[in-house]
C-alpha cells in the first residue's frame, strides 16, 4: 500500500533528532489520576491515562520498548502532541498531529504529493495503529464515544484576554519583522483588522503581484501561528460580486 | 455514513471514489494525482440572478477564457489524466462564445464532459450541435411555475416557457438520435421553495428528463446566503411525496445526505481537492469553488490564462495548498462553506484514514453511470 519503507522518512530525520533530542515520554506512567490503559504490539508499548467525561482528555502518554532509536524517538514526539488531546482527536489525528510536529521544526520534505502518515514512515502508521488501540481499549471499558470530531486548537487565555488594539499591537512586531526579512515596505502589506478574534486581514500595496500574494499570506500566517502559539487565520478582504445582473437585485441581506 | 451507498446505476447522492481505487492508492503513497473531475466554469459572467446563487460569494480577478486558454487546457486535462470536465461552478459557461467547441473538443480528446446550465441560450440547432458530447447536461431549474421561476431565479417570467422548451428539445433530442446523454434538472431548494417541490417534480417527467436532484443550499462560513438549516426538516413529507413520482424512466432524487447533515461537516481535513478540483470562470485554479472569493488568496494557486494547466498542477504551490488543507494547519469545519462539492469525497476519505471504513472493493462489479464525475 505505502512505497515508503523507512520508520520516519529521511527528510525528517534532523527534525525528529532534534525534537526529540531528549526523550521526556519514556518510562512507565507515574501515579497521576486517570483511568490508565496500555497497548502493545511487537515493536514498542503505549502507556495512557484518560480523564473524565465528556472530554476523556489525555493526561499523560508514556512510551516503552520501542525497538529502534528512531522509533523511539518518534513515540516520544507521538506522547508530547497528544498529550491535552481529547481521547477521540488523539486517535483521529494524534500520528499527524506529531508529523505536523516535525514538518514545521525541519525543512521541507522530498513527497512531491500529498504528505500523510501513509506516506511519511512506517513508524507514523505504528503510532497511529498504538494510540487507535488505545481509543479501543478505553470504548471496551466505557463504551463507544461519538464519532463526530469536532475539537479545534482553543485560543490562548492570554489572546482572548486581549482587546483588538492589543491584538493588533502583538502582531505588529512579528509582522514588521516578515517585512522586513521578505524586503517589503509598509506599503506593501499591512494588517488591516481582526474579525471575530482570530481572523486576521492584511491588505497588499499595489507593487505586490498576484502571484506573490498566496505564497506571502501563508508564510505570514505561519510565521504568526509559530510566533503567537495560537492558530490564527489570514485572510483579505473579501471581493464583492462584480456581476451586473446580480447587483441590479436588492441588496442582500449580511449576518453581522 | 460515509455516501458510499444509493444507487448502482446513477448516483447522485454519494461519490463514485471507490471506482478509482488506483488514484487512492497513488495519493496515499504520497504521488502527485491528477483530478479524476475537474468542475469549471468558461465565465464568471450570468444571465441570471438566482436568489441562493453561491457564486455571489466567489467573486476574484476576472480573467477572459479564450478559445486558446480553453484548449490548451483541455490537452492538458488529457495528458496528465484527468478523466471528466463539468461546466457548472461559478459562471454560466453556455454564455461563453467558446462553449460549445469546448464541448466537442474535450470530447474528441477523450475526456467525459458535462454542464450543468440555466438552460436559456440553448435553441434546438446548438443543442443538437453539442448534445453528442455531452455525458450529462443539467439544467438548474428551482421552481415548476412561471411566477415563482421568475422570483426565485431572477428573470422574466416567459424565460421559463424558453427554458421548458428546451428541455423538451433536450429530451427530443436524445430520444431521436439515441444519445447516450442524461438529461438532469437540479433544483436547489431554500426552505422558503417549498411551495415549488411538487410543481417541478411533476414539471421535469412532463418534459421528458431523465431525473431531478433536490439539494440543499451551501452558504459560506458566516452564513451570508441566510441558508436556514433548520428548515429543512419540515418538508421532509413534500421530499418523499416528490421522490414517490419517480417512473422508471424518471427518477426523482433528494440529497438525503447533506440536507440531513444540517450543514454540517464530520470530518476536519480536506482531502478532496486533489480528486475534485474546482476552477473559477475567470480562469483561477483554486482547490475549491468557496475558496475562490479573493478573500481566501493564500489559497489559490494560479490561472490557466497565465499559465499552462499541466504547469500549475505539477508546481510545488499547487501541492502546497493541498497540503495545507489535508494537514493540521486546517479545519474545514470552521474555514470553510457548508457542503462543499468535495464534501462526499472527504467524507470517504476521512472515514478511510480515520481506520472507520474500508474503501469497499468494487473489482468486478458493474461501474455506475458517470464514472468520471467522480
Amino acid at each position: 500500500m505505502t512505497a515508503v519503507v523507512e520508520v520516519v522518512h529521511p527528510d525528517l530525520l534532523p527534525a525528529l533528532h532534534a525534537v526529540a533530542a531528549k526523550l521526556a515520554y519514556a518510562g512507565p506512567l507515574d501515579a497521576r489520576g486517570g483511568t490508565r490503559y496500555e497497548v502493545s504490539n511487537p515493536e514498542a508499548t503505549l502507556a495512557v491515562s484518560v480523564g473524565p467525561a465528556p472530554s476523556w482528555t489525555i493526561l499523560a502518554a508514556r512510551h516503552a520498548g520501542a525497538r529502534s532509536d528512531t522509533l523511539q524517538r518518534l513515540l516520544d514526539v507521538l506522547c508530547r502532541t497528544v498529550e491535552g488531546l481529547p481521547l477521540r482527536e488523539a486517535a483521529d489525528h494524534g500520528a499527524i498531529h506529531a508529523l505536523e510536529l516535525l514538518r514545521q521544526a525541519g525543512p521541507s520534505i522530498a513527497i512531491r504529493g500529498i504528505v500523510t502518515v501513509r506516506s511519511a514512515g512506517s513508524g507514523f502508521l505504528m503510532c497511529e495503529t498504538l494510540i487507535r488501540g488505545v481509543l479501543h481499549e478505553h470504548e471496551r471499558h466505557a463504551g463507544a464515544l461519538p464519532i463526530e470530531n469536532f475539537w479545534n486548537p482553543p485560543l490562548s487565555d492570554a489572546w482572548r484576554r486581549k482587546d483588538t488594539a492589543q491584538r493588533l499591537a502583538a502582531l505588529k512586531p512579528i509582522v514588521d519583522e516578515f517585512r522586513a526579512t521578505a524586503g517589503l515596505g509598509e506599503n506593501d502589506l499591512w494588517l488591516a483588522r481582526i474579525e471575530r478574534v482570530a481572523r486576521i486581514i492584511v491588505g497588499f500595496g499595489a507593487a505586490i503581484g498576484h502571484d506573490q500574494k498566496p505564497i506571502l499570506l501563508r508564510k505570514l500566517e505561519s510565521a504568526i501561528r509559530r510566533k503567537t502559539g495560537d492558530r490564527l487565520e489570514l485572510y483579505m478582504e473579501e471581493m464583492k460580486d462584480d456581476n451586473t445582473i446580480r447587483r441590479l437585485q436588492p441588496e442582500k441581506e449580511h449576518s453581522p | 455514513m460515509t455516501g458510499m451507498t444509493d444507487h448502482v446505476d446513477l448516483i447522485l447522492d454519494g461519490t463514485k471514489i471507490a471506482w478509482h481505487q488506483d488514484r487512492i492508492r497513488a495519493w496515499e503513497r504520497g504521488e502527485r494525482i491528477a483530478p479524476i473531475t475537474i468542475d469549471m466554469a468558461l465565465t464568471r459572467a450570468c444571465n441570471y440572478a438566482c436568489h441562493y446563487c453561491y457564486a455571489m460569494l466567489q467573486e476574484n480577478d476576472r480573467k477572459s477564457i479564450t478559445r486558446q486558454v480553453i484548449f490548451d487546457f483541455l490537452q492538458d486535462c488529457a495528458d496528465i489524466g484527468v478523466k471528466g470536465i463539468s461546466f457548472v461552478s461559478d459562471g454560466e459557461s453556455t454564455i461563453s462564445p467558446v462553449f460549445i467547441d469546448s464541448v466537442l473538443r474535450g470530447h474528441e480528446l477523450g475526456l467525459s464532459m458535462a454542464v450543468g446550465t440555466n438552460g436559456f441560450v440553448f435553441n434546438r440547432r446548438k443543442l443538437e450541435e453539442v448534445l453528442p458530447g455531452l455525458t450529462y447536461l443539467r439544467v438548474n431549474i428551482s421552481a415548476g411555475e412561471r411566477q415563482r421561476y421568475a422570483e426565485i431565479m431572477g428573470v422574466k417570467e416567459h424565460w421559463f416557457d424558453r427554458v421548458s422548451q428546451n428541455i423538451r428539445d433536450m429530451a427530443d433530442i436524445k430520444r431521436k438520435n439515441g444519445l447516450p446523454v442524461t438529461i438532469g434538472l437540479q433544483m436547489v431548494l431554500m426552505p422558503q421553495y417549498a411551495d415549488q417541490i411538487m410543481p417541478l417534480a411533476r414539471l421535469g417527467g412532463e418534459l421528458g428528463a431523465d431525473y431531478l436532484v433536490i439539494k440543499h443550499c451551501s452558504d459560506n462560513e458566516d452564513g451570508d446566503l441566510g441558508v436556514d438549516y433548520g428548515g429543512y426538516e419540515k418538508l421532509y413529507d413534500t421530499l418523499h411525496a416528490a421522490e414517490a413520482l419517480s417512473t422508471d424512466d424518471y427518477k426523482v432524487r433528494v440529497k438525503w445526505s447533506k440536507i440531513e447533515a444540517h450543514g454540517q461537516r464530520s470530518y476536519q481535513r480536506c482531502y478532496g481537492a486533489p480528486f475534485l478540483l474546482q476552477i473559477s470562470g475567470s480562469g483561477l485554479v483554486a482547490p475549491c469553488g468557496m475558496l475562490f472569493n479573493e478573500r481566501y488568496k493564500k489559497f489559490h494557486i494560479g490561472n490557466i490564462c497565465d499559465t499552462r494547466f499541466a504547469d500549475l498542477w505539477n508546481s510545488d504551490r499547487y501541492w502546497e495548498v493541498m497540503n495545507y488543507l489535508a494537514g493540521p494547519q486546517f479545519n474545514a469545519q470552521t474555514m470553510c462553506g457548508s457542503l462543499c462539492l468535495q464534501h462526499k469525497v472527504n467524507e470517504v476519505l476521512d472515514s478511510y484514514l480515520k481506520g472507520q471504513v474500508a474503501i469497499p472493493d468494487v473489482a468486478g462489479t458493474e461501474p455506475p453511470q458517470h464514472l468520471n464525475f467522480v
